[in-house]
């Protein structure tokens, strides 16, 4: 037995519309029209986004202005790490929307290994600026509030600090864990493929 | 031209071919329906990225064996989208072969639990091959050099033709 034995035995008819029916030609036509409707519902999101992060840029812009001159500092660093933690999610969004399946084989599998890695370098860049952010946001905001009605106080910095650190520790361990679950089966079998492909 | 009159055009005449590489890689009809729905999704999804640097075949070849790869490490299956009249009527895989052809129905059915059991670089070779491509067309598909698809091809064929004689002879 020899595989050209399948090649000359599977490849009866080049060309399966030469006889084409018309029910056929129909169901193609509601196909390109479902397809269609999935580009206009990616477009509308992309939209929703967009405009998200616009009314979001402007309630948070106009009330910083409007702020009390000592929570100013705190409420423009929380805005700051908002602000990077939607483009971060936009970006992401449009990265995995744009997933290139027309690249040969090897280097698509190579760009999917990178993709389901738990914490790319990227994600440290961006997490760590905005954990910093909305800790010293929330510092500035809190030790303003309280010392303006109670006075000066190490305690709720001190609690806050507990607060955001055991907040930190939960995101991370609860996000390894959901990785573990969704992605890193995917990831061995990307690894393994690779393997097989010799890269 | 619009965009859903290439699209009609490429499926045209490429659809039998897609049908088939997707029919190689899976023996389950389901599964295999799932990836040429997905093929055709990702071919319309990325048909504005075309840029003709290589030709359409080879372009949609390559969306066809990386759909089939992703379909594969897939545990859950999509929705299907796809009517079942879409994929090709007159397509022929196992059925190919003439009905009193026992011997030929047999190295068939072999030859596809063989596949199965063949690493997904092999199988995707294999598919290709059998669609008669060229060592590059394989070679610019895979991102493989065309001397390492030759080895391959060379050691699959090899293989192919002892686990046939091992059968044969009662030793497999």
């Amino acid at each position: 037995m020899e595989l050209d034995d399948f090649k000359n035995t599977v490849l009866p008819d080049k060309e399966p519309y030469e006889n084409v029916n018309t029910q056929k030609e129909n169901k193609m036509d509601m196909f390109i029209e479902e397809l269609k409707a999935a580009d206009a519902k990616d477009r509308k999101n992309t939209r929703m986004f967009i405009i998200v992060m616009g009314v979001f840029v402007v309630i948070y812009s106009s009330t910083l202005v409007r702020i009390h001159e000592t929570m100013k500092d705190g409420y423009a660093m929380l805005v700051l790490g908002f602000a990077l933690t939607l483009f971060y999610l936009f970006w992401r969004y449009r990265k995995l929307s744009a997933i290139d399946y027309s690249a040969p084989s090897i280097q698509f599998l190579r760009e999917a290994g990178q993709r389901h890695r738990f914490m790319r370098p990227v994600d440290w860049i961006v997490t760590i600026p905005m954990l910093i952010l909305f800790f010293a946001g929330g510092c500035s905001i809190i030790d303003a509030t309280f010392t303006k009605y109670f006075g000066p106080s190490a305690w709720p910095l001190g609690i806050y600090s507990v607060v955001m650190a055991a907040a930190a520790v939960i995101g991370f361990w609860s996000s390894m864990k959901i990785w573990k679950r969704d992605k890193k089966g995917i990831l061995e079998k990307i690894r393994k493929m690779q393997a097989e492909f010799g890269d | 031209m619009e965009k859903d009159q290439l699209y009609r055009e490429i499926l045209k005449k490429n659809d039998t071919r897609i049908f088939r590489i997707c029919s190689w890689y899976f023996t389950d009809t389901e599964e295999r329906n799932d990836a040429y729905q997905e093929s055709l999704i990702r071919i319309w999804e990325h048909l504005h990225t075309f840029r003709g640097e290589s030709k359409v075949s080879t372009w949609i070849y390559r969306i066809v064996v990386n759909s089939c790869l992703t379909h594969i490490r897939k545990d859950k299956l999509r929705t299907n989208l796809i009517e079942p009249g879409i994929i090709p009527e007159n397509i022929q895989v196992a059925e190919t072969f003439p009905a009193d052809d026992d011997q030929a129905d047999i190295k068939l059915t072999f030859f596809r639990g063989l596949l199965q059991t063949m690493n997904h670089a092999d199988r995707t070779l294999v598919s290709l091959y059998l669609e008669e491509l060229s060592t590059k067309e394989m070679s610019d598909i895979t991102g493989l050099t065309e001397a390492n698809v030759r080895v391959k091809l060379h050691r699959i064929k090899e293989k192919i033709k002892k686990e046939w004689e091992d059968r044969q002879n009662g030793t497999g």
